[in-house]
């Protein structure tokens, strides 16, 4: 499965007095996985659809397994399947009735068709629901089917448009673990996303990107240490001498949203938080150390902050 | 050969995805049958002594052609339906033609046309309706509703291609499928329209439709308004598909 890469210099794309992609470059390795991170509206999607043919440059080039987007765009739709950000199944028909129904307009034979559905509902755990009406399935069952509809023919570069947004926590770890499984097989994979925890788990390599440009690229291990390890939250009050109490000690404290927060934490800093609180006398109601959300991500990379509502980003933070 | 073989599975899915809709199918065929039966129970004795015939013979026709254009407000929701959710772009992501969905779709709300025209003749033979003319005549009246439905699936497609949102599909065809029914010399006979609306009635291609699948089931001339109605076709092709391809790619 290996051999198919992606590589995209320069892109631009603009819809009318709106520039969505300015000079975006950056490439996947054959058999990696880099993740698009960025908010909504960063121009994620429309990366995608300019890699998949979906719509036509207006500079740059773009690659996808050596096959030029502008000048053989059938040789990379036979090169990549593209999982769009919006179940594009048919929701009447059942799982299997679907993925028959792709196998054979990508010229499968019947009997081939009908097997290969087989093994993507079974690989997929759709099994139990594969003779159900695609309308009753949940969220993460649809995005699988969704997933496997685009793996119905093998292709070395797999496009996953935002694959988790809108599932239930449970439903996103199926995904991640459906993704993790594709890692294995050695499928390049691009996949774009709002979470940096799912960049961070699935991806070898983070492409950050903010209003149709590249502002960040590296591993996941390096950005994070450019944006300074995790997060330490403080509950506590009176909090003016919680703030006072911690910045004696330690850098990066900062009063946000009714919390104290501590950038650039790991265990160590908690240590040192809970023997600060003790020594002045506080008692905290919650410590905890979490991931950067995003926008910290966005603000400590750009300096300004992504966009995103604060709310949304809850949803990331976890395990 | 790639292109028809799509085409043939697009098609079917279209096919599929109806016959599993029961709503959709209760209303494409009840809705035109609920119609048939109101307009002769309140009309009926009244036209029968106005026009020379009976009114089933003219209102079965109407009732049948209107089957296929108010069929062709789910195909505008249908494919704008496909449009928005994805599916028309994974399609594409799958370098499958672009010919081919839309070929795909129209075949298969065609077939969909003539199989409600069918089940809707045969009810409308309950209620009186004949054909008899011969069995060529009959498969003429069919090809006939075909030619009409081509009309309306285009407009349906093009319409999708450019609304915003289902509302919008529904309304812009909902609206002039009910004008063009309640314009036509099916329900009442064209010499009881005002004189200044009588060419439009005329000219209404459910008009002429249904003047030909008149004459091709119960008798009376069918040359001329088959070649008009074959007209409207043509000029539907020639400003519809190339509308809707343009939108479409």
């Amino acid at each position: 499965m290996h051999g198919g890469g992606v590589e995209v210099e320069g892109l631009r794309k603009v819809f009318g007095k709106k520039t969505a992609l300015e000079e975006v470059s950056f490439t996947v390795e054959p058999g990696a996985v880099v993740g698009l991170l960025g908010p909504n509206g960063a121009g994620k999607t429309t990366a995608v659809n300019c890699l998949s043919t979906l719509l036509p440059l207006d500079g740059g080039r773009a690659s996808v397994a050596g096959h030029d987007v502008t000048r053989d765009p059938a040789g990379v739709r036979a090169s990549l399947a593209l999982t769009g950000q919006f179940a594009a199944v048919d929701d009447v028909l059942t799982g299997r009735q679907n993925l028959v129904l792709f196998g054979r307009l990508l010229k499968l034979d019947r009997p081939a068709a009908a097997a290969r559905a087989e093994e993507l509902l079974t690989a997929f755990g759709l099994g139990a629901a594969a003779d159900q009406p695609v309308k009753s399935y949940s969220g993460g069952m649809r995005r699988r089917l969704d997933l496997a509809a685009s793996l119905v023919v093998k292709r070395p570069v797999v496009v996953l448009d935002e694959p988790t947004t809108g599932l239930d926590p449970a439903g996103r770890q199926e995904m991640w673990d459906v993704v993790a499984g594709l890692r294995e097989e050695g499928v390049t994979l691009l996949l774009t996303t709002q979470y940096l925890e799912e960049a961070d788990r699935l991806a070898d390599r983070i492409v950050l990107i903010d209003h149709g440009r590249v502002v960040a690229e590296g591993t996941p291990g390096e950005l994070k240490k450019r944006v300074g390890g995790q997060v330490c939250e403080v509950v506590a009050e009176p909090r003016e001498q919680v703030l006072r109490t911690l910045r004696e000690r330690l850098e990066g404290v900062e009063e946000s949203g009714g919390t104290v927060t501590v950038r650039g934490a790991d265990s160590d800093t908690l240590a040192e938080v809970v023997a600060a609180l003790r020594e002045a006398g506080i008692e905290a109601d919650d410590i905890r150390l979490r991931r950067p959300t995003l926008d910290e991500v966005f603000f400590a990379l750009t300096g300004h902050r992504s966009g995103q509502r604060r709310g949304e980003e809850r949803e990331e933070v976890g395990s | 050969m790639n292109t028809i073989t799509e085409t043939g599975l697009l098609a079917g899915r279209t096919l599929r995805r109806f016959a599993k809709s029961p709503q959709l199918v209760a209303d494409s065929v009840l809705f035109p049958l609920i119609l048939l039966f109101l307009m002769l129970l309140v009309f009926g004795e009244l036209v029968d002594q106005a026009a020379h015939g009976r009114y089933i013979d003219r209102l079965a026709p109407v009732i049948v052609l209107f089957s296929a254009a108010y069929g062709a407000v789910g195909t505008g929701l249908g494919f704008f339906t496909d449009l928005r959710g994805g599916i028309v772009d994974r399609f594409r992501a799958m370098n499958i033609s672009r010919v081919s969905v839309l070929a795909g779709r129209i075949t298969g709300d065609l077939v969909r046309a003539v199989l409600v025209a069918v089940v809707t003749t045969a009810v409308a033979y309950l209620a009186g309706f004949r054909f008899t003319q011969g069995p060529l005549a009959a498969l003429g009246f069919f090809a006939v509703v075909a030619l009409f439905a081509w009309i309306f699936l285009w407009l349906a497609v093009v319409v999708a291609t450019s609304a915003s949102s289902e509302q919008a599909v529904s309304g812009a065809l909902n609206t002039p499928v009910t004008l063009l029914l309640f314009l036509s010399s099916g329900f009442v006979p064209v010499e009881q329209f005002p004189g200044w609306l009588q060419p439009v009635v005329r000219a209404n291609p459910l008009s002429l439709a249904g003047d030909a699948l008149v004459g091709l089931s119960s008798g009376g001339p069918v040359l001329l308004p088959v070649l008009f109605t074959a007209a409207w076709a043509v000029a539907a092709t020639a400003i519809l598909v190339p509308l809707a391809v343009r939108r479409f790619g």
